[in-house]
């Protein structure tokens, strides 16, 4: 008897990584999952990992989430990632905080084969003017529930009521210790013809260029640690000092 | 120094004092959710619940307690207000560690102490920067947080949660209240599958507090739920052969839970057999 079945066939940059698997069938790469991270972000025909990490970061950024700017507050797991909730239209609600997108980020790059891991950094510290996922410019991010007159996103550098991050989580690349970040974009450099010169070699092929395109729009990707802290970590206050360690993360369907 | 959380955890269970805490003994409380309309605070509605992840990152077992948060919001003054309940199955010890991990889950630099009053609660944790009220009544672990504009609304939500708690009839065993969902049948249809091969699985659940909430957890296999030509929960099992495992855990309304599991053989394919007849 002959019988014809149909196939969908995903190309992947390499073996997908934890919290993947290719002997846990019950962490097999999701189809859904694929589909985010290669259709939804845009990744499809990349040959180059950083560039298909920055995609996903951008792509997580610009999902219909706001930053929780009261207390900080994962709503889709952080590292135990609920992928299910956020695939299924973000079921958990609209507020997310930076364990979710680290969460995210290393889900679906690490579906793509990406050597990204979930990075937690506590201490962390005081912010500079950056972009919270769905926010506006903010350096003291939880102005939601601070007293007046510190209920306002934009403090001044020294004010006492300036609220910091307690501690941070962002994803990593295990190779080259690269960092990526879709919980906040830093403030981007004057669109110049530089940016110009940029976009056409991106258009001629240039993957290079797309990273340098946007790391000047701001965009948190493929940062080296002290070049992400320099962005981002107002170190001239105190608070500041802690280090990224590498915490195991799962998938909770 | 670099930490992780369960460093943090540890830390603050030594600030707090937990090991003197009194909550592990019996009479506990058969599980709790917030009525519809609370107590003095009618104009609330619920926006939306969420329950948080079951297991810890990488384990196999399940947590002995249950975290939900609901989503409150004040129409008329655009007030909101997060309430996070945590019940645990066996005893006080886990609501505790939920409660604890539930706080430390945020990025906002917090400070916690113990309260010195029981005004709330058998033990009252205070967050002197913050308008939020934590406390733990026996087995179940309340936090209150202020999303905006509810500065009354904190302290009248958390009273009333914890006069809720106290009028609850409290039991001397959790082992085998009525209040918690029994898992009746939690089996295979088969005590052994080939690789690759699947299977049905049959759950019964018993239980007085609909709606259900399930997790499942499968070793060597997955665990999936097939949706034509009917609904049917099965096992896949995986590509070698040996021991799988499937776990389940429900919760039910009222924040109380049941686990349940079963093993089962996976064998290498034999030629010439149809796998159909395994189903």
């Amino acid at each position: 008897m002959r019988l014809t079945t149909q196939h969908r066939i995903y190309a992947v940059l390499r073996e997908p990584p934890e919290p993947w698997s290719q002997t846990d069938p019950q962490k097999y790469p999701w189809t859904w999952a694929l589909d985010y991270a290669i259709v939804d972000a845009g990744t499809r025909g990349l040959a180059d990992m950083e560039i298909a990490i920055a995609r996903i970061v951008r792509h997580v950024y610009d999902e219909p989430l706001q930053y929780d700017i009261w207390y900080g507050r994962s709503s889709y797991g952080g590292k135990m990632f609920q992928i299910t909730d956020w695939l299924g239209g973000f079921r958990n609600g609209p507020i997310v905080n930076c364990y979710d997108c680290a969460g995210a980020v290393t889900t679906f790059a690490t579906v793509l084969g990406a050597d990204a891991q979930y990075n937690f950094h506590d201490p962390f510290g005081y912010l500079k003017p950056v972009y919270p996922i769905g926010r506006g410019l903010c350096n003291n991010p939880f102005y939601g529930s601070a007293a007046p007159p510190y209920d306002v996103p934009l403090v001044a550098q020294s004010d006492a009521g300036r609220t910091s991050f307690g501690n941070h989580a962002y994803a990593k690349r295990s190779s080259d210790q690269k960092n990526f970040d879709a919980c906040m974009k830093a403030s981007g450099a004057k669109c110049t013809w530089i940016d110009a010169l940029l976009a056409l070699l991106i258009a001629l092929g240039a993957a290079w260029a797309e990273r340098l395109l946007l790391q000047r729009a701001g965009w948190l990707i493929a940062l080296a640690q002290s070049d992400y802290e320099t962005k981002v970590l107002d170190a001239s206050l105190p608070g500041a000092g802690g280090h990224p360690v590498v915490e195991a993360m799962d998938i909770s369907p | 120094m670099a930490m992780t959380v369960l460093d943090r955890l540890g830390e603050l269970k030594a600030s707090l004092g937990v090991s003197g805490w009194e909550l592990r003994t019996p009479p506990f409380i058969p599980g709790y959710a917030p009525p519809v309309t609370l107590p003095g605070l009618d104009r609330l509605t619920l926006e939306r619940t969420r329950l948080h992840p079951a297991r810890m990152p990488g384990a196999t077992t399940w947590n002995s307690w249950v975290a939900r948060t609901y989503v409150y919001r004040e129409e008329s003054t655009r007030a909101s207000v997060q309430l996070t309940i945590v019940v645990d199955r066996e005893s006080a010890a886990g609501a505790i560690d939920g409660l604890l991990l539930h706080l430390l889950q945020s990025q906002r630099k917090r400070k916690f102490v113990r309260s010195a009053t029981t005004e709330i609660g058998n033990v009252a944790i205070e967050e002197p920067d913050a308008n939020a009220r934590h406390f733990l009544r026996r087995n179940v672990g309340v936090s209150v947080e202020d999303y905006g504009e509810a500065k009354e609304l904190v302290p009248h939500l958390a009273r009333a949660v914890d006069m809720g708690l106290r009028e609850r009839a409290n039991v001397a065993s959790l082992a085998a209240d009525p209040a918690k969902p029994k898992i009746v049948h939690f089996t295979a249809n088969g005590s052994v599958v080939e690789v690759g091969g699947q299977v049905a699985i049959r759950l019964e659940v018993d239980d007085r507090h609909p709606p259900l909430a399930m997790s499942f957890h499968a070793e060597s296999g997955s665990a999936n739920m097939a949706k034509v030509p009917e609904e049917q929960l099965y096992f896949r099992a995986g590509p070698s052969p040996g021991k799988g495992r499937v776990s389940v855990l429900v919760i039910n309304a009222v924040n109380l839970s049941a686990i349940a599991a079963f093993d089962i053989d996976i064998t290498a394919v034999r030629r010439g057999v149809d796998s159909e007849r395994l189903r």
